[in-house]
């Protein structure tokens, strides 16, 4: 089970436990299904709960090693069938169009599934995309969950600690070709963090947009149903609010059981404890000083610390997601075409990498369980310069992370198993 | 006549709204005649778009017709769900919107919230007959209203009641909300032909079609703010419990067919469902755990029956209750 922040209060620690289990909650259409009482499924869907994804090692994680998206495709009689790309072996993932059929820039997730032939969705008849179609196309990319643990410390770093260490080493970084800059919101200017493209501003909205997309359940933060076909509706807008009247009929219970499933999995992941690294072997120490040599560490930053929280413990706190949590351009290998606020085409967040040595899949698609193969995949020269999606990719065009990939291929082997090493051991 | 009174009564006829123009107690009879044509009936859900359509036609022909309008709402209102009803509001909002001087679209707004905003529909209809004392239509409406279990209001609903009559001598104030659907027997039917041996197959497919018929039940209740929350809750249970049945039904007919492999594939699944019970306050956890402890005990899967028997234990080591304490004696007496 995930932990909670370790110097939280007991209130808060409970607000956690709890949080957790609406965490796990598993949704249907309307709530009727006994063990699945959560209500507002669909009526296109990836996934029927957070926990049924964001799984390993632990609730809160990442893909688990078998996906269940395989047997929710026919779960209460659901007719779907499950796409090429969706294996049992394989990572839970959710799919975007990069096109639209008139070629305009799309980006969206499109459900794998819909609700149609579930005995709680009489009547809905709508239909799978033609995924088949759209791979043949090439306008499909994927994403993988993201590990959702420590990111309250995340959410509770200034937008000037993050700046700042955007701004540092700033000749060393230029000598290498890494730029970086922070994705920001349109609406206030400031840094957003979270997501594999640094799209979204809080939790709360990362929460809201997932709980919308993945599970088809209209909330507080979006507020509209997704895909809404009319005979595919069956509960009123948004699907998940904050209680007036809780599930046992009270208005006078706790702050948790009165708060929407929204802020509840919000809560969840702001108090959860990050990952804990494992004890330091000689390997690994080796490992984490060529790590810093190479310039990994440049984008992949040690050390952050938190500013003034509300929540206890969570003030100052200095803690290691080897993440600036900037944007770069990883060139046309690993772009999918998609641009979501400042973040291009080929443009990614640098991905935490605490809690890396308990994940089952790498980078965002999930393209690859071998961590040399996605270290590999970092390097990514310009070519012809167009990348699969059609265009140039970036204005660099290559991966800012050509010259450090470049330094770390000419480790010696023994070498590159210590930063190997280094990596599993986070 | 003199030419100016003359003048004066075309104006006035022409300026006049549609309720006003035509009888305002019901419909002309051509309207009639063309109403009386149409049935509407959903047997399934999908029907919904084509059953409708009859409606949908006559209401383009009759867009300001307030009878057509009517019948249009009550057919979306007896067979929709939530995304038809929405579009039902959203619809008459905006004609209302569009036609403010015209009361018949106010009212047909504000009808189109009874059952959904039943509040709201009631201010806006106040309203309308504190404007217009002689809209009988508001006035019945209200008293339907003020008539109902969960508005009920009787001197409102008299009082409504007797100036709707006024102005509609024969005229009549109908129920709300309409009848609903009784639950369905076919999960009794179905276990009752279980126990006669009959083909699994079939009895699988009616306990299916049963589950099916309750869930568009609850559809019939649960957007409607005509039922109380405890009404809601409690349907909803009723439901899963039907679920259990069903699927408990499922195991037994996979197995009667010589299908164990399908029969233990549900059993796995109805115990995840369990355990998802298991933090819940949902009472079905305890009826849960013994259906699967007895479903496992046919099946002759003794240890994963004495597992359920033993969380049936710790159940009750947590929530005593010598109902439940009686239940699990006879379950262990019957091991």
């Amino acid at each position: 089970m995930p932990k909670p922040l370790s110097d939280l209060t007991p209130d808060m620690q409970s607000f956690f436990q709890n949080a957790m289990a609406d965490f796990m909650e598993i949704d249907s259409v309307t709530g009727t299904m006994p063990g699945e009482r959560g209500g507002g499924l669909g009526p296109t869907f990836n996934g029927n709960s957070c926990a049924q994804c964001h799984a390993f090692p632990v609730i809160g994680g990442s893909s688990p090693a078998t996906n269940p998206q395989v047997e929710l495709a026919t779960l209460d009689g659901a007719m779907n069938s499950v796409p090429s790309f969706i294996t049992s072996a394989g990572p839970v993932r959710e799919v975007r169009f990069v096109r639209n059929p008139d070629g305009s820039a799309d980006g969206g997730v499109h459900g794998l599934f819909t609700i149609r032939g579930r005995t709680d969705a009489s009547g809905c008849d709508l239909r799978q995309p033609n995924f088949a179609q759209q791979l043949a196309a090439g306008n499909v990319i994927f994403r993988i969950p993201t590990p959702t643990f420590g990111l309250g410390l995340v959410e509770a770093t200034p937008d000037s600690t993050l700046l700042a260490n955007v701004a540092a080493n700033r000749q060393i970084k230029s000598q290498l070709g890494i730029s970086g800059a922070l994705n920001s919101s349109g609406n206030d200017g400031t840094v957003t963090r979270f997501g594999w493209k640094a799209q979204n501003k809080s939790l709360m909205v990362f929460a809201g947009e997932a709980y919308n997309v993945e599970q088809g359940v209209s909330n507080e933060a979006f507020v509209n149903e997704r895909s809404a076909v009319t005979g595919c509706v069956y509960n009123g807008s948004p699907e998940d609010v904050t209680k007036m009247v809780d599930d046992s009929g009270s208005s006078t219970g706790t702050a948790q059981q009165m708060s929407s499933d929204l802020v509840n999995f919000a809560a969840f992941m702001r108090l959860s404890a990050p990952p804990a690294p494992a004890a330091m072997s000689n390997s690994a120490a080796n490992g984490g000083n060529l790590f810093n040599s190479v310039g990994c560490a440049l984008c992949h930053t040690a050390t952050l610390t938190t500013g003034m929280s509300k929540f206890t413990g969570m003030s100052n706190v200095t803690y290691h997601p080897y993440s600036d949590f900037a944007l770069h351009h990883m060139g046309p290998r690993l772009a999918d075409g998609v641009s979501q606020g400042a973040a291009g085409p080929d443009q990614f967040r640098t991905a935490p990498l605490w809690g890396l040595g308990q994940r089952l899949f790498f980078l965002h698609d999930g393209r690859t369980s071998d961590l040399l193969q996605a270290i590999q995949a970092h390097a990514s020269d310009c070519g012809s310069g167009r990348s699969r999606f059609g265009g140039n990719v970036s204005q660099s065009c290559g991966s800012e992370a050509n010259d450090v990939i470049r330094r770390f291929n000419s480790l010696n082997r023994s070498q590159m198993q210590d930063v190997l090493t280094f990596l599993r051991s986070l | 006549m003199q030419l100016s009174a003359i003048r004066s009564i075309l104006f006035c006829t022409l300026l006049a709204p549609a309720w006003a123009q035509g009888a305002p107690c019901g419909p002309s009879l051509e309207i009639r005649s063309q109403l009386e044509k149409i049935t509407v009936i959903v047997s399934n859900p999908s029907d919904f778009d084509q059953a409708l359509a009859p409606l949908v036609v006559l209401r383009q022909r009759y867009p300001n017709d307030l009878w057509v309008n009517e019948r249009y709402q009550d057919a979306v209102q007896q067979y929709g769900i939530e995304g038809h009803l929405r579009r039902l509001t959203e619809d008459y909002q905006v004609l209302s919107m569009q036609h403010p001087d015209d009361t018949t679209y106010s009212y047909l707004y504000a009808r189109s919230l009874m059952g959904r905003n039943t509040p709201a529909a009631t201010q806006q209809m106040t309203e309308i007959v504190a404007d217009h004392p002689d809209f009988a239509p508001a006035h019945g409406s209200l008293a339907e209203i003020y008539a109902s279990t969960i508005f009920h209001d009787e001197s409102k609903e008299n009082n409504e009641r007797e100036r709707f009559l006024v102005l509609c001598p024969a005229a009549e104030v109908r129920q709300r909300p309409a009848g609903l659907p009784k639950p369905s027997p076919l999960i009794d039917q179905a276990e009752n032909l279980l126990a006669q041996n009959g083909d699994p197959d079939r009895i699988a497919a009616i306990a299916e079609q049963g589950v099916r018929d309750d869930e568009w039940r609850l559809q019939r209740i649960r957007p409607f703010d005509w039922y109380s929350v405890d009404y809601k809750r409690q349907a909803q249970r009723d439901l899963q419990a039907k679920y259990w049945r069903l699927w408990s039904l499922q195991v037994r007919c996979y197995r009667r067919a010589s299908r164990p492999e399908k029969a233990t594939a549900l059993l796995a699944v109805m115990d995840q469902r369990a355990t998802a019970l298991h933090n819940s306050s949902d009472p079905t956890y305890w009826d849960a755990l013994a259906l699967l402890a007895r479903l496992y005990e046919e099946g002759n899967q003794k240890d994963l029956a004495k597992l359920k028997v033993k969380s049936m234990q710790d159940f009750l080591t947590a929530h005593p209750d010598p109902r439940r304490s009686a239940q699990l004696e006879d379950l262990q007496k019957s091991h």
